[in-house]
């Protein structure tokens, strides 16, 4: 049999049973559109992130100040290696609106590099500047948390304990934790306790693991007079730092990945169950009701194997349309709101009509079925 | 040439064995139309089955044009049925979906014939029961005398050594009945295909040269 003719004969009998398989061609389609969608959507938003990181150089390295003489000043040599290099001072602190709001935030004084490190976006206003760290301004950066919470946007202003600071940006950030970010310059001004937290972030492009290695020494260099306060653990050496990579970013793109594909996976086991069941019923119900017509196709040179790609490719088809369908209404959702992603779709779209092969899997049993009748159900009548 | 020598069919029934042949024995020359007339469940339907290549006997030996049938695998079964041998059943059997045209082509499908020339050919045959006028017409819409020769024209259309047609007007008036009768005459008469009809007819077994009566699955007598 020729293969248009494989064609021509599967799709007669499926318009014979034209609601049923449009019902299983609307589910697969449905199936196929809800993977390859959250698949787009988390691939879009980590291959966004991941762009964002190399653009900027891509892994961040920390370096944690264990040692309580050292102070950020003696580490500010490094951003003469490294361009993207971030000093942070964080405290925890409670601070107030005007309005006698009250939260208890993490307050952050850093240097203007912080923002391309931490790839912080601006919502509105801007973010802390090189002036406002020469000229000491008391000024601030606040997230969405901190604003919702306090009832506060730009232009107004906060206090942290006796001081009063303009908040000149709004920044957009993930997750609940509420942070306010200040310069450097006037940490010593605001912070009250010096049970502080120091740290530099670097963003570097190189191979993280070798970069790490170079910061170690050049920070075993410069302090190597600084010895003697050895202690089990992190520490590094006997000097008060520990330098680590930092996975945040990366983590989160991989957990993100990792749960989509989970909530995917569970998609395409229900859209196997419902639509690969659908199929197998559907030609079930064919073969039952074509016992007489199969033997008649057997009795007139149809081979076994004829009959069985046959019925096999009626579910085939059934799962293509299917995915034409899906391809069709995701291309043009993709186009509309999705962000034109069009590579990053077909490369789901792709992914997801995995699906299909299972519901051809499925097609087989009742294929076989089919390819089983003898040829002499066609003698046999009910005469 | 058909040659069966001691052909028996058991059917295994759970437990039980059904004997539908017993050492049936019997030669169709070329050219020959022979009818089989027998009570209900003689074996007249496992006898037309086996002829045709649908079944294999139990034991006994089949030739078909000197080829022994039973040493054939299912490919070549299909195929020598595709090639030489036409069917026509009591109950018609066309498929539903597809128009007169499309059922008579559905023999050169499965030959790989192109679109075209099955087209050509299934018409030409159509013409030749006097269907001409009727190819697009579903079976639905066609009476049973046409369907019939509907039928015969697909069991024709591959150019068959042998027809094979189990009480084909069983399901007729009488002058569909004789009209299917006087095609099938016609076939054996100007191309030389033999054909084996079952019926419960007796006029029409009177108008073939050769009667085999079955009675519980054995030939009793060669009449005529
Ligand atoms: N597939 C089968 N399985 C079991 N028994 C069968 C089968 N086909 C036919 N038989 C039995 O074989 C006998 C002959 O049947 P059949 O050839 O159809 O007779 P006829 O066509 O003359 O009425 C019957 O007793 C029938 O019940
Ligand atoms: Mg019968």
């Amino acid at each position: 049999m020729r293969l248009s003719d494989y064609l021509y004969l599967a799709k007669k009998d499926l318009t014979n049973y034209r609601l049923r398989s449009s019902l299983i061609i609307l589910c697969i389609c449905v199936g196929i559109l809800s993977s390859t969608l959250n698949l787009y959507h988390t691939s879009k938003r980590a291959e966004e992130l991941i762009s964002s990181l190399e653009n900027l150089g891509g892994q961040m390295i920390s370096i944690w100040v264990q040692d309580k003489e050292i102070q950020l000043e003696d580490l500010f040599f490094l951003s003469s290696y490294f361009p993207y290099t971030s000093y942070e001072v964080s405290y925890w602190q409670d601070i107030r609106s005007f309005r006698k709001t009250k939260i208890s935030v993490s307050i952050i004084a850093t240097v203007p590099e912080y923002q391309q490190v931490h790839s912080v976006k601006i919502k509105e206003g801007r973010f802390i500047s090189l002036g406002d760290i020469n000229q000491r301004r008391k000024v601030c950066v606040v997230n969405t948390p901190v604003a919702s919470g306090l009832k506060i946007g730009v232009g107004k202003k906060i206090r942290i304990g006796e001081d009063e600071l303009r908040v000149i940006g709004l920044s957009k950030e993930e997750g609940m934790s509420k942070r306010v970010i200040i310069p450097l310059s006037i940490s010593n001004e605001i912070f009250e306790s010096d049970s502080r937290n120091l740290e530099v972030v670097i963003l570097t492009s190189g191979n993280p693991k070798a970069v790490k290695k170079e910061i170690e020494r050049m920070l075993k260099k410069r302090f190597s007079d600084k010895k003697g306060r050895t202690r089990q653990g992190f520490l590094f050496e006997s000097e008060g730092f520990t330098v680590s990579i930092a996975e945040g970013l990366l983590e989160t793109i991989k957990n993100q990945r990792l749960t989509s594909k989970m909530i995917v996976l569970g998609i395409w086991v229900v859209t196997l169950i419902l639509a690969g069941g659908g199929i197998i019923n559907l030609i079930m119900l064919s073969v039952r009701q074509r016992y007489k017509e199969i033997g008649v196709m057997r009795a007139y040179g149809a081979k076994k194997e004829e009959i069985f790609y046959l019925f096999l490719l009626e579910g085939i088809l059934l799962s293509v349309y299917g995915l034409l369908l899906a391809g069709a209404i995701g291309a043009s959702y993709v186009g509309l709101f999705g962000g034109c992603k069009f590579l990053i779709f077909l490369r789901e779209l792709l992914w997801s009509s995995i699906i299909c092969i299972g519901i051809g899997i499925c097609g087989c049993f009742p294929a076989r079925l089919a390819a089983g009748i003898s040829p002499s159900e066609a003698i046999r009548d009910a005469n | 040439m058909i040659e069966m020598t001691n052909i028996s069919k058991v059917y295994q029934m759970g437990e039980k064995k059904v004997e539908a042949l017993r050492e049936v024995s019997m030669k169709i020359e070329p050219g020959e139309f022979i009818a089989i007339m027998g009570p209900s469940g003689s074996g007249k339907s496992t006898l037309l089955a086996i002829m045709g290549c649908l079944e294999i006997p139990t034991s006994g030996r089949y030739l078909f044009d000197k080829k022994e049938v039973s040493n054939l695998t299912d490919d070549e079964l299909s195929l020598l049925r595709n090639e030489k041998i036409g069917f026509v059943f009591q109950a018609f059997h066309l498929l539903p979906r597809f128009s007169a045209l499309e059922n008579v082509e559905l023999p050169l499908i499965y030959k790989k014939v192109a679109k075209d020339e099955r087209e050509e050919r299934a018409r030409r045959c159509l013409e030749q029961v006097g269907l001409g006028d009727r190819i697009e017409h579903a079976p639905s819409e066609l009476s049973g005398g046409e369907q019939q020769r509907v039928a015969i024209a697909r069991a024709l259309v591959n150019s068959p050594r042998l027809i094979l047609a189990d009480e084909p007007t069983g399901n007729l008036d009488s002058t569909s009945a004789q009209e299917v009768m006087d095609i099938l005459s016609l076939l054996n008469q100007d191309k030389k295909i033999m054909i084996a009809v079952v019926t419960h007819n007796p006029l029409i077994a009177e108008r073939v040269k050769k009667v085999y009566h079955l009675k519980d699955g054995q030939l009793v007598n060669e009449a005529k």
